[in-house]
């Protein structure tokens, strides 16, 4: 068994094992009480991943088999008008906490993107590759190229980003004592994107619409805030 | 309607108007806004696409994955920049997660309390 055979033009084979492998992580998931670590994204995807390295395949076959599943990426974020449809009395209810919550998290963000990799002596050409870490990936490569970082580098870090968020950001939130399920939410959106959008919406349809809420606030304002910031750091 | 012709016309419509009218934001955006004003102002029925989503939901994980196992792909890239981007990610998505969630908490609390005095 080669690598053209299991993941060879046309095939199936991408597609089947990572619906399987996610199968059988969300099970591991479930069982372990939700353990952060434990994720059935992150599990799945460093499974995946060992994997393909192991039998030195390349991810361009996986990737094309798997094609299916990333164009249901584009139906998920759709999908998410219910959730928000469903929740808008109280999205509604709560204007003033989003603005400044949203205005909060998108100053920390941004230094801490900045502060963190400099101080400990990389490169300044990293930051425009860095920058749009927050915002869903679509969103984010396109700023990337657009502000002069490397847009492939950007796409790993964005996703990082989610997976980091989906898996540790509930616990970051109840060792803080936020309870309140928009915030939730809220935060979960804001920071992880559409990857902490599908973690809210496993604990609460209202965390999942907060989500979806600041998941998309968040892309527009890193689009308008990512040139801006761009031209302050180069002065 | 059926809830997946809504979907899919939804999304529809939002790739073709980001590519017709050059918007940076992605089409699966503008199309979750078109559908959600559909639901809320041209009266479009929400429960048949309530059922879809509600069965799907729990397992919206799973087309995240192909992407992120595109890591692989970029090893030699992240070769020079592993730790800035690792302490990047890990530390400030933490303190987004954190802040933007405190930030809420208190300011829905001082809006409630403002209410009810």
């Amino acid at each position: 068994m080669s690598c053209t055979d299991l993941f060879g033009e046309g095939g199936y084979f991408g597609l089947a094992l990572t619906v399987l492998v996610y199968w059988a992580s969300s099970v591991l998931w479930q069982r372990s009480g939700r353990a952060a670590l434990l994720h059935p994204i992150l599990i799945s995807t460093l499974f995946i991943a060992a994997v393909l390295m192991a039998f030195e395949c390349s991810y361009e076959g996986y990737a094309a088999q798997s094609r299916p599943l990333m164009l249901g990426l584009g139906l998920v974020v759709v999908l998410l008008a219910v959730p928000l449809a469903r929740n808008r009395a109280y999205l509604l209810a709560s204007v003033q906490p989003c603005w400044v919550a949203l205005a909060i998290g998108a100053a920390v963000s941004i230094v801490a993107t900045l502060a963190l990799p400099l101080s400990m002596g990389a490169d300044p050409s990293v930051i425009p590759t860095m920058l749009p870490k927050s915002a869903t990936a679509g969103v984010a490569v396109g700023i990337s190229a657009e502000i002069g970082g490397v847009p492939g580098l950007t796409a790993v870090i964005v996703i990082g980003a989610g997976v980091v968020g989906a898996s540790l950001g509930p616990k970051v939130l109840d060792l803080a004592g936020v309870a309140d399920e928009r915030a939730r939410g809220f935060a979960l959106g804001v920071a992880s994107h559409a990857i902490g959008t599908a973690r809210a919406l496993q604990m609460s349809d209202t965390a999942g619409a907060f989500a979806a809420l600041g998941m998309v606030l968040n892309a527009v304002l890193t689009v308008l805030l990512a040139p801006v910031v761009m031209m302050l750091v180069s002065v | 309607m059926s809830g997946v012709m809504q979907l899919l016309v939804a999304a529809f419509l939002g790739e073709l108007f980001a590519l017709v009218l050059g918007l940076p934001v992605p089409g699966p955006a503008v199309g979750m806004s078109i559908l959600f004003v559909a639901f809320v102002c041209a009266g479009w029925q929400i429960e048949g696409i309530e059922r879809l989503f509600d069965a799907l939901a729990p397992h919206f994980g799973v087309v995240f994955v192909p992407a992120a196992v595109g890591f692989i792909a970029s090893l030699d890239l992240l070769a020079h920049a592993w730790l800035a981007a690792a302490m990047a990610v890990l530390v400030a998505t933490c303190l987004a997660v954190l802040t933007v969630g405190l930030a809420f908490q208190a300011v829905a609390r001082i809006c409630a309390r403002g209410e009810t005095s």
